[in-house]
């Protein structure tokens, strides 16, 4: 579960970036985050992972607060940022190995999970390759592949889809359905307005850092009094 | 293409990520930029006062600007290798610019003037300050200093235009070297050997003997003549700045202007035949494949190690897998103080040679207070050549990410940083109570110098990685250029100068050895629990600018 609690930012002093933001993802649902450009999804996020400190209110993942017991609350949630920045210098193996380290996960399951999360993602042959040799889609599975490594309770990932094969995007969509219907957390921001309302049992709008929307898709759709796509819903509701 | 220069320009300067600076970050930056520059103008100023009176003693006057320009000429073929290497075939921005409709020639146009003006900085304070200190002691008339801005300007122009061709030549053969570390130290080797050999050519006088030497410093400015004439490629501008008041000095710098910009066009003309297929080349993504067979995962791939030994090693692996970050981080600091130690005895031997006796002057001065303070200076000196800790966040990029979303905390983050460039520190800090120890035998002290550099070193890391935090570099676009243009060096400068402050003031009140010893050790523990205190209090705070 994560708690967002009368959250505020700014990047330069009197410019709110996120403003009073209040949201609770429960457990068990998969969630959208969903916003024009430069609305706030990837500050939310960065806040909620520990990148970017809070000017005031909390962020509890699991009851831990990001503010002021960062280390239990980071071993809570696995993250994929929103471009997939990897030690391209190291082999997709050594990145494994020093996420599993730093999670401190035993060689046997490490062995079983990367084993069957890079024959999932179609990866394993490249897996001793130094990561500079990797294309966009394989540097965003690996990536993906690193954060279910220490199977987080709470997946948050910041447009996870880009980049990634048909095939690769399939998969993972199972994977956060699944992880949701065990009773965990996925919370994920994302662009394209089908996937959330494929997979989303609860979705969020921000608009210039405030909560503008949230709710199940249906309902957005009632707000906005349209009988069509979320695509037309959301425009209604943010412009 | 002005417009290609711009952009290629603005790209490689802007790297923090910040899009909004406010006015009084603006403000305080100045201000601590030209505190540090202004620093270091003057400490630059008072060698260059220095040197000048004591060559202007031996009537050798005109050797200080041949010996500054050659310096500076053999630092920009050295340096040219890593750039030209890196800027022309290892950037970033080389896959947006291959797929424009632009023209080799365009792209080679736009990344070596790009080149050539990063110079600029370093001639500022390392030929600029010496040159107009040297100007203004030799009451010089402003026809000087008009002669010396136009040298500045086209000074880069020779070294990196003959560095970047051999590059090219290299490249457009190791291009088909898929694993592009693997092409990159190969290029880097041939490049070294060829230009080496090519700027031996334009060397003329390969041996210098004992008895022309004492030849050359009895005649008034041999000194200067044996550097001109046997260095023809700098020829032209030293006649220029020695003769500036004539019409030789203006013929001079007619002839190198000329010279600069036949190399700059001939050599941009021939690169621009073979440039594409070498870039091309290189940013192919591929590295070295194990076998097919080997792929199969096993429990001996996956051993669990403890977090901080895993850390420490994903540190160790990203400079020593990136040639510019394993020469500056892990090779020098190794190499640097042997030879500084090799080059000592060797001149200790040259000059007992001709009958001084430098061994027993400098064993005297081993056993006076100021010489334990100087030999402190010197390994704070080799520390400060140490770059692990000054780049510590900065050579990891946009990656840097991770320092703040793992479940380590910030400070321990910080202090597996620094290790590696303590423990390579250690070398140097030996050797120098390595050397302590054998001239003055006395071993209490060097066991208290020893503990005492330590302490030093671990200061300095500290320090270096706090302004890396202060002032981080992660957005670049490729390893040599986020080296070459940190400003950061310069405050590491500022701060081993203070160093050096300290340890020499205390001299003045504390005569006795041991004593003085005793307390520079006393205020490094102290300094060092302050900045231990600083970081754990406030470690959120000095990590805030990661991201």
């Amino acid at each position: 579960m994560i708690e967002i609690k009368n959250v505020n930012e700014s990047y330069v002093d009197g410019i709110k970036v996120i403003d009073n933001m209040n949201l609770t993802i429960e457990d068990g649902v998969v969630f959208g985050f969903i916003g024009p450009n430069g609305a706030g999804k990837t500050t939310t996020i960065e806040m909620i992972t520990g990148v970017l400190g809070i000017d005031s209110g909390d962020i509890l993942i699991d009851g831990k607060s990001i503010k002021t017991d960062p280390i239990e609350a980071k071993k809570k949630f696995g993250f994929v940022p929103d471009t997939p920045d990897v030690f391209e210098k190291l082999t997709g193996l050594e990145y494994l190995n020093f996420i599993g380290d730093v999670y401190e996960i035993s060689a046997k399951d490490r062995l079983e999970r990367v084993k069957r999360l890079s024959e999932k993602f179609n990866i394993q042959e490249h897996l001793k390759d130094r990561i500079q040799s990797y294309s966009h889609g394989m540097k965003q599975k690996l990536l993906i592949i690193s954060v279910l490594l220490h199977n987080p309770k709470n997946w948050i990932l910041d447009e996870p889809m880009t980049g990634l094969d048909p095939k690769a995007s399939y998969t993972l969509k199972k994977l956060m359905k699944e992880h949701s219907k065990n009773g965990n957390t996925v919370f994920f921001s994302t662009h394209v307005l089908e996937v959330a309302e494929k997979i989303c049992d609860k979705i969020a709008v921000i608009d210039k850092g405030k909560i503008i929307f949230v709710g199940t898709v249906e309902e957005l759709k009632l707000k906005a009094k349209s009988n069509s796509s979320l695509e037309e819903s959301f425009l209604k509701i943010v412009e | 293409m002005n417009s290609l220069i711009g952009v290629i320009f603005k790209n490689s300067k802007r790297r923090d990520n910040k899009n909004k600076i406010s006015k009084r970050e603006i403000f305080l930056n100045a201000i601590s930029f030209i505190i540090v520059f202004g620093f270091l103008a003057l400490i630059m100023g008072i060698i260059s006062i220095y040197v000048t009176i004591k060559l202007s003693e031996i009537e050798q006057t005109y050797a200080f600007i041949n010996i500054l320009l050659l310096l500076n000429f053999i630092l920009l073929f050295a340096k040219s290798i890593f750039e030209s290497l890196n800027v022309l075939y290892f950037s970033k921005d080389l896959k947006v610019l291959l797929r424009l409709p632009l023209k080799s020639k365009d792209i080679l146009n736009a990344k070596l003037i790009n080149m050539i003006v990063s110079e600029y900085e370093m001639e500022i304070i390392m030929l600029a300050i010496p040159i107009i200190v040297y100007g203004i002691y030799t009451n010089v008339s402003l026809i000087f200093y008009l002669y010396m801005i136009i040298i500045l300007i086209i000074l880069p122009v020779i070294p990196i235009l003959i560095t970047s061709f051999i590059i090219a030549i290299i490249m457009r053969f190791t291009n088909s070297i898929k694993n592009k570390n693997k092409a990159m130290y190969i290029t880097i080797f041939v490049a070294i050997f060829l230009v080496g050999i090519i700027t031996s050519f334009f060397e003329t006088n390969s041996y210098l003997s004992i008895s022309s030497f004492e030849d050359m410093i009895l005649t008034a400015n041999g000194l200067s003549e044996y550097i001109a004439n046997s260095f023809i490629l700098i020829k032209p501008i030293i006649n220029t700045l020695v003769n500036y008041d004539n019409v030789i000095g203006f013929q001079n710098l007619i002839t190198y202007i000329v010279e600069s910009v036949i190399c700059y066009k001939i050599i941009v003309f021939l690169m621009s035949k073979i440039y594409l297929k070498g870039a091309v080349g290189t940013t192919i993504n591929s590295s070295k494949r194990k076998s097919i067979l080997n792929n199969e995962l096993t429990l001996k791939d996956f051993k669990k190690k403890n977090k901080n030994i895993a850390y420490l090693k994903k540190e160790v692996k990203i400079l020593s897998r990136t040639p510019i970050f394993l020469l500056q981080c892990i090779i020098m600091p190794i190499i640097y103080p042997i030879l500084v130690f090799l080059i000592m005895a060797g001149f200790i031997s040259f000059a007992n040679s001709v009958g001084v006796d430098a061994l027993s002057e400098f064993y005297n001065r081993l056993l006076d207070v100021s010489g334990t303070a100087i030999l402190i200076c010197i390994g704070q000196v080799f520390y400060m050549m140490n770059f692990c800790s000054i780049i510590a966040v900065s050579k990891e990029s946009k990656n840097s990410i991770i320092i703040k979303y793992i479940p380590v905390k910030l400070k321990t983050q910080f202090n597996i940083k620094i290790s590696l460039g303590i423990l390579l520190n250690m070398i140097s800090g030996f050797l120098v109570s390595v050397v302590y120890c054998i001239c003055t035998k006395n071993f209490s002290n060097t066991v208290i110098l020893f503990i005492v550099l330590i302490f030093v070193n671990i200061i300095c890391e500290k320090i270096k990685i706090l302004i890396d935090l202060k002032r981080p570099q992660i957005s670049w676009d490729n390893e040599y250029t986020m080296m070459k243009q940190n400003t950061n060096v310069l405050y590491e400068l500022f701060y081993t100068l203070i160093v050096i402050g300290i340890s020499m003031l205390i001299t003045i009140f504390i005569k006795n050895i041991l004593l003085y010893l005793i307390f520079v050790l006393f205020l490094c523990i102290i300094i060092n629990t302050l900045i231990n205190e600083y970081l754990y209090q406030k470690q959120d705070y000095i990590f805030r600018k990661i991201f």
